[in-house]
This record gives C-alpha cells, structure tokens and sequence, in this order.
C-alpha cells in the first residue's frame, strides 16, 4: 500500500460548522471510511474556518476540490460509496447557486470564492490547526530566515522588534 | 529548550511537505481512474493501487490522481484517462499493472502517448 493518500477531505471544524455538527461529521466520515476500506487511502483532516460558514457543516475533496456543504449524518455512507469508492462526485452535497439552481462542483467555481485573493489566510482549509507539521510545511517560521539573515540585521533590530537574546 | 536552526526548520519543512502534496495544488497533469462498479469488477483497485505506489516511489507531486465513474466502455475496463498540460486526454483500457507501469514510465514522465494501449482520444466532464 502506497504511504500517500489517494483523497483528502479537508472537513472544516470551525466554529461555525463545529456549531451545525462538523466533529460527528468527522466521525462518521472516519468511521464509514474504515467499514468500506478506505481507510489508508482517503484521510479526513479537520480545518480552521473555510469561510463559507453559511454552507456549513462542509468540506472540500482534495485534489480534485470539490465542495460540499450542509452535510448531514444520513448523507455520510452515500458520500463515501458514490465519490470515494466509486468516483462518482455527488451532485446533490454540491453548492447551487440560488438564482441558477446548478450544481457547481468545484470551490473555485462558486461565485463566494472566486473573487478572493488569499495572502495571509493562504492557508487556510488546507492544514490541520492542531498540527504544527502542517504549518511548517507551509513555510511556517521561515520568514525568521529573511529576518535575520538575508536581510541586513541592522533593519531587523531597527525594526524594535525583540527576540531570544534580548530577553535573556 | 535547546535552540532550532533554520537548517533543522528546513528539514521539517520538506519531512512535513511530503505527506502534504495534495494540498499544493500544482499539477501538470492528470491521471484518472475510473472506478465505475464496472472498473472495480474489471481490477480498477489493482490499476489505482500500481499507480499509487508508482507515484510515491518516484515522488511525483505534479500529477493529480483522481477518480471518476464508469466511462460506458465497460468491456475495455480497466481503464484510465491520463491528461497532461493542455494536451488532449487519452484513455488507455484493458489495463493490467504491467501496461500501468508502462504508461507511468513513457507518458506521464516522458510525455509520450503509447498508441498501442491507447483507445483514443477524449473524456466525459466531471459532474
């Protein structure tokens, strides 16, 4: 079995969606995801906020990201056996647009996303709160590196800002 | 607490980047299982899973894999779309892990389509 993972479900465990259900969602996700086999395959990773909250409890398929919102408990082993087992995305999970009645799969289609640039929530709904590997990978702390070493020190201790060896 | 280097950051970085390629976003190309209850019947799960193991051990990161549903060939399962750049996607079928590895080698990394196992070109639209 191959270390890396076929699908990831960048299940959103913001407040929001924490409010509508998402931490039962993940269990169940987990839990279908096991009974069907899937489990080395396809892993759950809980988020920040995603933004949508309005579309909560919700979650994006990875790498094809694909967006579902206002799941619920009965929708999970549905889910699980159309798009993760057999690849068939799930219409009815997906956003529509009120005033088009479409299903748009995909999160950079719909109309709420597509206008934003993200630069300092650039991570945002793609790493798990709870792991600072997760951080890390995403050039977390390494602005350090420009601070202190590509960048003239001097601009860095004109910047007033204090480190470790000012305070002890 | 003892004091991290920025070379230590840097190896977390890329130990931790590893697991994370999914999230990148950036790919050259796509490969495409079809997982139709036909494909599954046909040996599809044995095709994803060469493809898988062939991607990990070459650490290619630039090719999405994905899945979709059964194509209407059924006869021709298993079969795969493979799409890289903006050339037309090409479907191979009747895959065994054998042709799967040979494709991995001659098309997504040397770009060449191997008309042999090709069934032609084109593919249905997700959703």
């Amino acid at each position: 079995m191959a270390e890396r993972k076929r699908i990831e479900l960048m299940a959103c465990a913001g407040t929001g969606c924490v409010a509508g259900g998402a931490f039962q969602i993940i269990e169940a996700l987990n839990k279908e995801l096991k009974e069907r086999g899937l489990k080395d395959e396809v892993s759950v990773v809980p988020t920040g906020c995603n933004g949508f909250c309005g579309q909560g409890p919700l979650m994006v398929v990875l790498p094809d990201n694909v967006f579902y919102g206002w799941l619920s408990l009965n929708d999970i082993p549905h889910l699980v056996e159309e798009h993760f087992l057999k690849g068939r995305p799930v219409k009815k999970l997906m956003f529509i647009p009120p005033e088009k009645k479409i299903p748009l799969p995909l999160l950079s289609d719909i109309p709420f996303f597509k206008k934003q640039m993200l630069i300092v929530l650039r991570n945002k709904g793609i790493i798990d709160p709870e792991k600072i590997a997760d951080y890390i990978a995403r050039d977390g702390y390494i602005a350090i590196e420009k601070a202190l070493i590509k960048k003239n020190l001097d601009e860095s201790k004109h910047s007033q800002l204090r480190w470790w060896s000012d305070v002890n | 607490m003892p004091k991290l280097t920025i070379d230590e950051l840097k190896k977390m970085r890329e130990a931790s980047k590893k697991g994370m390629s999914l999230r990148e976003g950036n790919f050259r190309g796509k490969l495409i299982v079809h997982l139709g209850t036909c494909g599954i019947a046909a040996g599809a799960r044995e095709i994803m899973d060469t493809f898988l193991e062939e991607l990990d051990k070459r650490d290619i990161t630039d090719i999405m894999f994905t899945s979709t549903g059964c194509a209407g060939l059924c006869s021709e399962e298993p079969m795969i779309t493979v799409e890289i750049g903006d050339s037309p996607p090409i479907k191979y079928g009747k895959l065994t892990p054998d042709k799967a590895i040979k494709i991995m080698n001659q098309h997504i990394i040397g770009g060449k389509v191997i008309e042999e196992f090709a069934l032609g070109m084109g593919s249905e639209r997700v959703a």
